[in-house]
């Protein structure tokens, strides 16, 4: 077990499961945007949007975790974080609050959880287990 | 070797450098051409004395050694004590050279010099024919010591106070100073004259100007009053013998009559070039202030759509009109800021142009041709960046025009040609485009020459080369391997490095088009854009995706049927005119689902030009065209296939820009394996039979050869014209450009109907010009053999000319028209009253 935390994450949903991101490495959280895909590019990019006059690509989660995406609605974000000195966009299907997580462990072992090396660790919340994401080994190539 | 250099200064040395070796250059070929003139040798003078003086500054020794030599030539130079030989223009050239090679190394970073000894030798020798061979006669100015005397120049002020002042009965003079060549406090000491002369008249001006001699590099210690007194010449002698350290060369008289003489010196005034007014500023800088302007051209534009949306919701808000006026008046300020900012970045021709005349003149010293050398269009604004990228590919050319293209004197003169051949270099906007053209009156380029080395080279068979056009053939000179060393002496026709020129074109977004007449010449003429950070595209529509095509690449957009898509070898290509081009679906290059894109059955075709590849591209619709700022899509995505950069539209969506060069490369190159198949036929169908457009007027069929053919479009409006003959029905404005319309059955004996559904305008190309012409129904394209054409029967026709033959079979009888007699439009477009006469009430 890790040392309890004081980190601020930003708590999403993404299909059925819940996920975080450490705060400090989102810019902002805007919403839906139109989507221009770009063709022959990598299979999880859903596409660029324009933000405030920059071209930023956007990821699409359930697409990188080999899940079914669902339509976008009136609540679905983009999560705008910044990699390698560039903002990259993040689709989620809804974004819940800001929490700290008062005890973070290791991710599952486990092979059957999808996206399960994207995963930093898990963090206990309210009494619900989340995943906590690797931004950066999420947005490689690997 | 030189400890001292000072780095912030290097820049606007190496800068002041190119500039006087651009003038040098200049003025030695004009003093070849023209032979000796004072101005030319004063021009010289001062550029060699501008690097003698900046390079002692800067600490390059030997440069400051050989300009100071080269000086002491000139100087003999203006005293007459030598004459303009080959040879001593050629040691001036070779200097020249030099300090262009020493500047090149500083520019890569080598601050060591080269060596002058063999120059500096030269020079010496040079000199010491001078010193052998008498002076000429008193022409040489008595004192060696002397510098040059600055231009004078009287503005109309200056004039008119001189021109009253002797109507008032007072002399006015010039008096030249001279200041000893060591004195430090040149300002003082000419202050000090001015107001000793001051005493005796009025001094009512200085060359050069008393305040700038401090700083002015090419200040040569002579100064001239110009005084008004009423005193004799002698008094005002005697008060200046006071001051000490100045000599007084010699006074020369204005009067009336030599007035004019002094005003005229404005021209030398221009060209010593250091009269502009000029800020340098970094270019990233300039960089950052153009992106801030396309960020502005976003919005702008994003403005613009929720204004026309705004002002449809809500037609009579007055604050919705105050919006339109200040989008309005925004618009008009955006546009002439993004005009200003890319002039910022603009520099003219010459810049590089300049450059040419002297290579011109080695070339065809080398290759001993005489050659005239033409520039136009010197001022044409190109950006800087282009500019530097241009310029390999136009050296590439003219070489070949001098190597190749232009013949020998004496095989000129058996041509009755002249015996200087001329090569042109011309530089024109046009639109968003420059367009430079290289012309020559040479030999032109052989075709057959080139078939043989394709062939030879294995590029294409002998079978292909057979069947490919004209123009074809040409083009294949960008092949790589026709165009190395080796070959090219047995080719002895042009292509040397024409893959080089195709590259950098290419890397400019640009076309490459060359038009050759055996014995007569060839151009090769360039597009490329104005710049490369704000382009013009053509919006295009393919499934819900909206797509920018670089405008520049636009060739043409028209219409055509599924049907006539050929698949040949399993690919498609279309024919177009006589060519035969690839065609691409671009739905499955760019992965977008494939929408209703044929209308009525016909599809949208693009054709687009990349360098000299032509490829037709399917879309769904075409949107329109606008100005767009390329924006990269980052690093995270990286380098997409078929995609050069995305931007923003009006609605705050992103569109991908196309890359039309990796799309022509791969499909054009595929497409060269398959001229083969195509010609076959292409070929058989132009020696039996030809493609005619068939049209009916009332009942009676019609054909005009598919050739001739530009467009069909629906009637639009129709603007009339006044004093326009029956058969002239008005105006159409199609894109922007205005077509006179044709209704030709007054012309046939026919009478004039009403517009139907059917009707439909051809826009056809008739003596050079584009016309259209009225018809009540296009019905198809057909093969027509020439088996069943017949002459027309001239005895029972009014006019036969118009008709070119009839065409008839089982079904049908077409008259297939001779468009060019029938619309008569070299006699001056209208014909006048016989056609009225004609033409049924």
């Amino acid at each position: 077990m890790l040392a309890a935390r004081t980190e601020q994450y930003i708590i999403f949903r993404l299909v059925q499961e819940k996920l975080a991101i450490d705060i400090r490495e989102i810019n902002e959280i805007i919403k839906m945007e139109p989507i221009t895909a770009v063709p022959n590019s990598k299979s999880f990019i859903k596409g660029v949007i324009n933000l405030r006059g920059k071209i930023i690509p956007v990821v699409s989660l359930c697409r990188r975790f080999g899940l079914a995406e669902s339509p976008p609605d009136t609540r679905s974000r983009i999560v705008v974080v910044h990699y390698r000195q560039e903002a990259i966009g993040i689709m989620v299907d809804f974004v819940e609050k800001v929490a700290s997580f008062h005890e973070v462990e290791p991710p599952l072992e486990s092979h059957e959880v999808q996206g399960v090396q994207y995963m930093d660790g898990i963090g206990m919340c309210a009494g619900e287990l989340i995943s906590i994401l690797n931004i950066g080994r999420l947005l490689s190539d690997g | 070797m030189n400890e001292f250099h000072n780095m912030v200064y290097l820049g606007v040395f190496l800068d002041e450098m190119d500039e006087q070796l651009r003038y040098l250059d200049e003025a030695l070929l004009m003093l070849e051409s023209k032979g000796y003139q004072n101005d030319l040798i004063q021009r010289l003078f001062r550029g060699a004395h501008t690097l003698k003086g900046s390079s002692a500054v800067m600490g390059f020794k030997q440069l400051n050694r050989l300009t100071h030599q080269m000086e002491s030539v000139l100087e003999l130079l203006r005293g007459r004590q030598l004459d303009v030989t080959s040879e001593l223009l050629n040691i001036l050239f070779d200097c020249v050279d030099f300090i262009k090679e020493l500047r090149q190394s500083i520019l890569s970073g080598a601050l060591e010099e080269g060596d002058t000894s063999d120059l500096l030798r030269r020079l010496k020798e040079l000199r010491k024919t001078a010193a052998e061979s008498p002076a000429p006669a008193a022409e040489g100015l008595p004192q060696g010591e002397a510098g040059p005397v600055p231009d004078m120049i009287f503005d109309d002020i200056r004039k008119e106070q001189i021109q009253a002042a002797i109507d008032q009965g007072s002399a006015a003079m010039a008096v030249h100073i001279q200041l000893a060549a060591e004195e430090p406090m040149k300002y003082v000491r000419a202050k000090l004259v001015e107001a000793k002369l001051r005493e005796t008249g009025e001094v009512i001006a200085t060359f050069p100007e008393l305040e700038a001699l401090e700083r002015d590099a090419q200040f040569s210690g002579t100064i001239v009053y110009i005084l008004l007194t009423q005193q004799s010449r002698q008094d005002m002698m005697a008060c200046l013998q006071e001051i000490s350290q100045i000599e007084i060369i010699h006074t020369d008289p204005i009067t009336k009559a030599n007035l004019d003489t002094f005003t005229e010196g404005k021209e030398a005034r221009k060209n010593s070039g250091y009269a502009a007014q000029t800020v340098r500023v970094d270019v990233e800088r300039l960089e950052g202030l153009l992106n801030l302007v396309g960020e502005l051209i976003i919005d702008n534009t994003r403005l613009h759509s929720v204004r026309s949306r705004l002002s449809e919701q809500f037609k009579n808000n007055s604050d919705v009109h105050l919006l339109n006026d200040i989008a309005g008046h925004l618009n008009m300020v955006i546009s002439d800021l993004q005009e200003g900012m890319m002039k910022t970045r603009m520099l003219p021709m010459e810049h590089l142009f300049g450059r040419f005349p002297r290579m011109i003149r080695d070339l065809a010293q080398k290759s001993n041709k005489e050659i005239e050398f033409i520039i136009e269009g010197n001022e044409t604004e190109l950006d800087r960046s282009l500019i530097e990228e241009i310029s390999d590919p136009l050296i590439h050319i003219l070489r070949n025009a001098v190597d190749h293209g232009l013949e020998l004197p004496e095989e000129r003169a058996a041509l009755c040609k002249p015996r200087k051949g001329t090569i042109t270099l011309r530089a024109s906007h046009q639109g968003n485009m420059i367009v430079i053209t290289v012309s020559d009156d040479g030999r032109g380029i052989d075709t057959g020459k080139v078939k043989e080395a394709a062939v030879r080279k294995g590029f294409v068979t002998t079978d292909e080369v057979k069947r490919m056009t004209d123009k074809e053939l040409v083009m294949l000179i960008f092949r790589s391997g026709i165009s190395t060393a080796r070959t090219v002496t047995d080719l002895s026709g042009r292509g040397v490095g024409m893959d080089i020129v195709k590259a950098h074109i290419e890397k400019l977004n640009g076309i490459i088009d060359i038009e050759t007449v055996p014995d007569q010449g060839s151009i090769f003429t360039i597009k490329v854009p104005l710049t490369l950070a704000i382009i013009r595209s053509l919006l295009v529509k393919l499934g819900s995706s909206t797509f920018a095509i670089p405008l520049i690449n636009v060739i043409e957009i028209f219409r055509m049927k599924a049907e006539d898509i050929v698949t040949i070898q399993g690919r498609e290509v279309c024919q177009f005119r006589d060519q035969v081009l690839p065609l691409v679906r671009l739905h499955h290059m760019l992965q977008v689902e494939e929408g209703e894109h044929t209308v009525n059955g016909r599809l949208f075709v693009v054709i687009v030009g990349f360098a000299d590849k032509r490829v037709c591209l399917v879309v769904d619709q075409t949107i329109g065209n606008q100005e767009i700022v390329i924006k990269s899509l980052g690093s995270y995505i990286g380098n997409v296939s078929y995609i050069a950069g995305s931007t923003i539209l009006g609605d705050g969506r992103v569109a991908h820009i196309l890359d039309i060069g990796s799309i022509a490369r791969e499909t054009g190159s595929a497409h060269d394996a398959l001229l083969q198949e195509n010609t076959v036929t292409a070929g058989d169908q132009d020696s039996q039979s030809e493609k005619y457009i068939t049209f009916k007027l009332e009942k009676l069929d019609f054909g005009i050869p598919i050739r001739q053919m530009k467009e069909i479009v629906p009637v639009p409006e129709i603007h009339s014209l006044v004093s326009a003959p029956a058969h002239v029905l008005g105006m159409i404005n199609l894109r922007g450009l205005l077509f006179p319309v044709y209704d030709i059955r007054p012309k046939l004996e026919m009478d004039s109907g009403e517009q139907t559904d059917g009707s439909r305008i051809l826009i056809c190309e008739v003596s050079g010009q584009e016309v259209g012409i009225w018809v009540d129904q296009v019905s198809a394209v057909q093969l027509l053999a020439r088996e069943h054409m017949d002459e027309a029967p001239d005895h029972i026709l009014q006019n036969p000319e118009v008709l070119d033959a009839v065409y008839k079979d089982n079904h049908q009888f077409i008259h297939l028209l001779n468009l060019e007699n029938l619309l008569d439009l070299h006699a001056c477009c209208i014909t006048g009253p016989g056609s009225h006469d004609r033409s049924p009430e």
